[in-house]
């Protein structure tokens, strides 16, 4: 991941604030008022366009230093950048496959692969996700209820 | 009386001191293990006390961060890895007397002066609370705006980091409250036509996500190994804490007050109570260079700051509805849910609740003696758990704790989104403390500065015409005005320096 300098910072606070500025133009206001559902988003439009001009003001002396992009040491370690990538595919996988699945294979299958990316030792992986599975499927789902997706398919743990 | 009755009757059950105990070895564990905060003991707390009553459900919240502070301690002492941002400040101090074979005094000293402090903290609540709430019954929507801007400027401007920087967390925050239906005028706004998002974010798996999702992926994605765990010397906890404390009762007090007093000031929290707290203690010291060497010290003075901040924090949410710090703001979403209005009026309706909330302060600072000492001697297992072991189970508590809150898939997308921008915002030094508090209090400041200006017929004046609210007024601009002046005193410095 890219780490912004305070130029980069503020000119993204600008843009922000004049694209919340535009988003915000069609509300109306209260009736018979002056203030309505607008107001608030076009205020916060306006302090951030004036932070972030502040911003790009203020590092103007530090201007070569500014512009360079750094790179965050993880994003040029594969082994880690890749770990980042996993983390954030789990969550996918399991936005995405739970339905089908069920709950219980899509945990176990999530994090049986998130710890072998993480270069857990495989027997021990194994264990922890069988555990962990088990643990929370029945800690939410049989003591606090909660309908945590179910199928046909090892119906029988629940 | 009947009241304490009443409140007494509701905490003193087997069920919610279950309850306690529960959150407590809860919170001991969260704590201890570096880089979870006390914050997300209570985000990950939440959707189990979706199941409970107000009481045991507040009070799993009370118990599980006094005690998050706390083991904080033991991971900073042992490892030179403070557990929570609120035990950073004397991590080196801990850490050094470990290494000189003096590690079971300063986890000691850690544990009894956090108890302290909590007690402290809690008196404080019981005492002031009330007054405070009379006084509040009084306020309109013009002291209730400057007092919501002036926590969010606290929170800004209180922080050891760059106010700019703090300022965008805050302009996210405020923009993410603005999304939905609940505004002056129902309007959805910046909905996309999307019913989830209609009916606004949803704050706990946002919280989640900021919190311990992007914790999780900053540990992943970690450079530096974990360190060795080093050996205690297996001395008693107990044993030296009497002589510290005949030693040290001014930095204890002080610790306490200074503590609570911050806890109080909507925004500021235990990370930075700990902080001001030891270097208050370094400046009057008579040994200031020893500290940051293994001195003792810095540690209680900042240890009883800190717990006792958490118990401070508790008067804005109480008294105000306004959260002393992103704990508070949690807690004040559960008391929501639960159907309890934080706010001056809950001592009118609810009195037999909030007493029992102060009892359980009272007993989760008591409670912390045994077992913070219980877990300073199984520290060990919990600390060499691996994080290639530990991230993924975290995570998929995550997943189905944002799940809980609705029972549907947009908690956990919501997560996962606020939890990247979380990882994004870390890692540009943007600090997550103010966006938390924009989210909580942003629909606050709107229809507060909607009404006062529909009242005043849009005059910026009708702000300072009352009596309390021009004094908060002129207390939050002094607050936006002094970084300034500090820049143009630090230019002028540089300037005759030059000359």
């Amino acid at each position: 991941m890219i780490k912004l300098s305070e130029l980069h910072l503020g000119v993204l606070t600008a843009f922000g604030g004049i694209a919340l500025l535009l988003a915000s133009a069609h509300f109306g206001p209260l009736p018979g008022q002056a203030y309505g559902a607008g107001t608030m988003p076009r205020l916060i439009g306006w302090c951030a366009i004036l932070l972030g001009a502040f911003m790009i003001f203020a590092s103007f002396r530090q201007l070569p230093e500014m512009l360079k992009p750094h790179l965050a040491a993880w994003v040029r370690t594969p082994r880690l950048a890749g770990a980042a990538l996993a983390t954030i595919a789990v969550v996918v996988f399991y936005i995405l496959a739970s339905e089908a699945l069920g709950f219980i294979p899509t945990s176990f299958i999530g994090l049986l692969g998130l710890m072998l990316a993480l270069r857990a030792h495989l027997l021990t992986a194994v264990l922890a996700s069988a555990v962990t599975t088990l643990v929370v499927y029945y800690g939410f789902s049989r003591l606090l209820m909660v309908p945590l997706p179910r199928t046909e398919f090892l119906s029988f743990l629940g | 009386m009947l009241i304490f009755e009443q409140a007494a009757a509701l905490v003193f059950q087997p069920y919610v001191l279950g309850v306690i105990l529960a959150s407590a070895a809860f919170g001991m564990l969260v704590g201890a293990i570096p880089g979870l905060t006390a914050t997300m003991a209570t985000a990950l707390l939440v959707p189990m006390t979706f199941f409970m009553d107000p009481v045991p459900a507040i009070a799993a919240i009370v118990t599980a961060t006094a005690m998050a502070i706390f083991a904080g301690d033991i991971p900073a002492a042992l490892l030179r890895m403070p557990g929570t941002p609120a035990n950073a400040a004397y991590v080196d101090d801990a850490y050094k007397m470990t290494q000189s074979g003096r590690g079971d005094e300063a986890l000691g000293a850690a544990l009894v002066f956090s108890a302290i402090g909590g007690l402290f903290g809690a008196i404080v609540l019981m005492t002031v609370s009330p007054t405070l709430a009379e006084i509040a019954l009084k306020f309109s929507s013009e002291e209730y705006f400057w007092l919501v801007l002036l926590g969010l400027s606290c929170a800004v401007f209180v922080n050891p980091g760059s106010p700019t920087r703090g300022l965008i967390s805050l302009l996210i925050g405020l923009f993410v409250a603005t999304i939905g239906m609940e505004n002056p005028s129902g309007e959805p706004r910046f909905s996309f036509g999307n019913i989830e998002l209609m009916a606004g974010i949803q704050f706990i798996p946002a919280m989640i996500g900021l919190f311990a999702v992007s914790e999780v992926l900053r540990t992943v994605t970690a450079t530096s190994p974990r360190q060795k765990i080093q050996r205690s010397d297996g001395g008693g906890i107990f044993k030296t804490q009497w002589k510290n404390l005949k030693q040290y009762p001014v930095q204890t007090v002080r610790g306490s007050i200074t503590g609570t007093a911050l806890g109080i000031l909507p925004g500021a929290g235990a990370d930075i109570a700990a902080w001001i707290s030891y270097a208050i203690s370094k400046r009057f010291s008579k040994h200031k260079a020893k500290f940051g060497t293994g001195h003792v010290e810095g540690l209680v003075e900042a240890g009883a700051s800190n717990n006792s901040a958490v118990s401070g924090a508790w008067i804005p949410a109480l008294v105000f509805g306004i959260p002393g710090d992103s704990i508070t703001a949690i807690v004040i979403g559960v008391l929501y849910i639960k159907g309890i209005n934080p706010g001056p009026t809950i001592f009118i309706n609810d009195p037999q609740t909030v007493y029992a909330i102060f009892m359980v302060f009272i007993l989760a600072n008591l409670i912390m003696l045994p077992l913070g000492w219980l877990a300073i001697r199984g520290a060990r297992p919990i600390l060499s758990i691996p994080p290639s072991i530990l991230m993924p189970m975290i995570l998929i508590f995550c997943i189905v704790g944002s799940f809980a809150i609705a029972n549907s898939m947009a908690g956990i997308v919501m997560m996962l989104v606020f939890g990247i921008i979380g990882f994004f915002m870390e890692e540009n030094d943007i600090p997550i403390a103010p966006a938390i508090l924009g989210m909580v209090l942003g629909p606050m400041l709107e229809q507060n500065f909607i009404t006062s200006m529909i009242k005043g017929d849009g005059n910026i004046l009708h702000f300072f015409e009352r009596p309390i609210a021009g004094g908060l007024g002129f207390f939050t601009i002094l607050i936006w005005l002094f970084p300034l002046a500090m820049l143009l005193l630090r230019r002028r410095k540089k300037a005759s320096f030059a000359t």
